[in-house]
């Protein structure tokens, strides 16, 4: 789950005292793995783009609600990306003058290359808010029912019965012939 | 691969964060302020009179937020506030429909900070004399408590209350406009600038800024105007400023980027309109 254990709370508490460049080695470290996230939270390419502007953005604006989990903003970061990818028209909206004035995205990546939108991502699309967290953090990102509790704000309990709720929604949403395919370690049992 | 898009965006994250003043509500100042303030200062008197451990009674809030004192941050309840000189506990009152946060302080001294857990989990550390802040109680008991630990012993007062933030005004016509075309221009800028300047005096809180030839105006806002400031901004200044730094991102690591004499004629002509 990473190797930014303290880098984080570093850079976090100097970057709430100001530095801006604090914030910017955050961002460094962790984009890319919330940019996979958004891939597979959206299917336009050019929306997950604006979902990782909204994650930093947001997580800075609500920065007094942000939580670090062993020494690390990653969570936040993803369960944020969760949370904007639900309406990324509507998530967008706050920041839209900030994202009208970044670059356009670069050109959408050879299909082949591209990011996976199977079945699996689908079904993943099609739960609900509640659940897309708790698989997020507990069976894509791998972390512990106890770190997902802390980020999610919650019982450890409450996550355990959650995870429990959504592998099977997950498990249901999925056709028979998708089961053999591309699913996520976990979501089987 | 960093892509334009990426550095730009990295660029206005670090400006963001840089130029964001913090924002604070100045509700220690009046009702609870003057008692936690108090509970600090005669703690010492408190602990051996062993009267530290009783649960204070709650404070009427609604006083404070008629005059205006709990700024940013509206209470749902009456505050609750316990004073100690060790590990304690602080029990909310019934959680209002729909509450899901709650406004907390601490006063001490000497300076240390508390770290709070809920239901055994770390939600927030709060550090004595600062502002007052907001956790995210969503998913606790409908009474939950706060197990209190201060960083090294010695007397303190901790308050928290239900609270919901209040609304931070939208953007004015006039900033809107600024930006409609995507370019700030200087002009748009110190436009911008003057409004909020404008904006605070209107308000009570004038702010004494004369220099504008730096490529970032820049102020130093003291504690009683922060709550002013966090309105003005938003409202007048705030989404330019974040797209005038953008359009002029610092060099990494160079700290006194902003505060360079800005000539735009000569050194920035696409933006001297």
């Amino acid at each position: 789950m990473g190797t930014d254990h303290g880098e984080d709370a570093d850079d976090w508490g100097a970057a709430r005292g100001g530095d801006g460049e604090a914030y910017g080695r955050i961002f460094d470290r962790h984009r890319e793995r919330v940019r996979r996230h958004a891939h597979r939270l959206v299917p336009v390419p050019a929306d997950a783009d604006d979902v990782v502007a909204v994650v930093f953005l947001e997580t800075w604006r609500r920065r007094d609600a942000a939580r670090l989990v062993d020494g690390s903003l990653l969570p936040w970061l993803l369960v944020t990306a969760t949370n904007a990818a639900r309406n990324i028209t509507r998530s967008a909206h706050r920041h839209r003058r900030l994202l009208a004035a970044l670059p356009p995205s670069a050109d959408a990546p050879d299909p082949a290359d591209g990011f996976d939108d199977g079945p699996v991502s689908r079904a993943f699309r099609g739960l609900s808010l509640a659940d897309r967290q708790v698989i997020t953090l507990c069976v894509l990102e791998g972390y512990g029912e106890a770190e997902a509790a802390t980020v999610l704000g919650v019982a450890r309990g409450t996550v355990k019965s959650r995870l429990s709720r959504a592998k099977r929604r997950l498990a249901a949403e999925l056709e028979p012939t998708a089961l053999d395919q591309t699913l996520p370690e976990g979501v089987r049992s | 691969m960093n892509t334009t898009r990426d550095d730009a965006l990295r660029a206005l994250l670090v400006g963001r964060v840089t130029t964001t003043r913090r924002r604070r509500w100045r509700l220690p100042v009046l009702g609870i302020g003057a008692f936690a303030v108090a509970g600090a200062l005669t703690a010492g008197a408190l602990v051996s009179s062993g009267l530290l451990q009783q649960q204070a009674d709650p404070i009427d809030a609604k006083s404070l937020i008629d005059t205006g004192a709990a700024g940013d941050v509206s209470f749902l309840a009456d505050p609750v506030e316990r004073t100690s000189d060790s590990e304690t506990s602080l029990t909310l009152g019934a959680r209002p429909t729909d509450a899901a946060q709650v406004a907390i302080g601490a006063q001490c001294a000497p300076p240390r900070t508390v770290s709070v857990t809920v239901d055994g989990t770390h939600v927030a550390d709060v550090t004595c004399g600062d502002a007052g802040r907001i956790i995210d109680l969503h998913g606790t008991t409908s009474t939950p408590t706060l197990d209190l630990t201060p960083s090294t012993d010695g007397g303190y007062t901790v308050w928290a209350a239900w609270a919901r933030p209040d609304p931070i005004p939208g953007p004015s016509v006039q900033q809107q406009e600024a930006l409609a075309d995507g370019i700030v221009t200087r002009t748009e800028y110190l436009a911008a600038w003057n409004r909020y300047l404008g904006c605070m005096r209107a308000i009570g809180h004038p702010i004494d800024a004369t220099t504008q030839t730096q490529m970032f105006v820049a102020v130093g806002i003291p504690g009683d105007d922060y709550q002013a400031d966090a309105r003005c901004y938003a409202s007048e200044f705030g989404d330019v400023d974040g797209v005038w730094q953008t359009e002029h991102p610092s060099p990494p690591g160079d700290d006194s980027f902003g505060a360079q004499n800005y000539v735009p004629a000569t050194d920035d002509p696409r933006y001297a309109q």
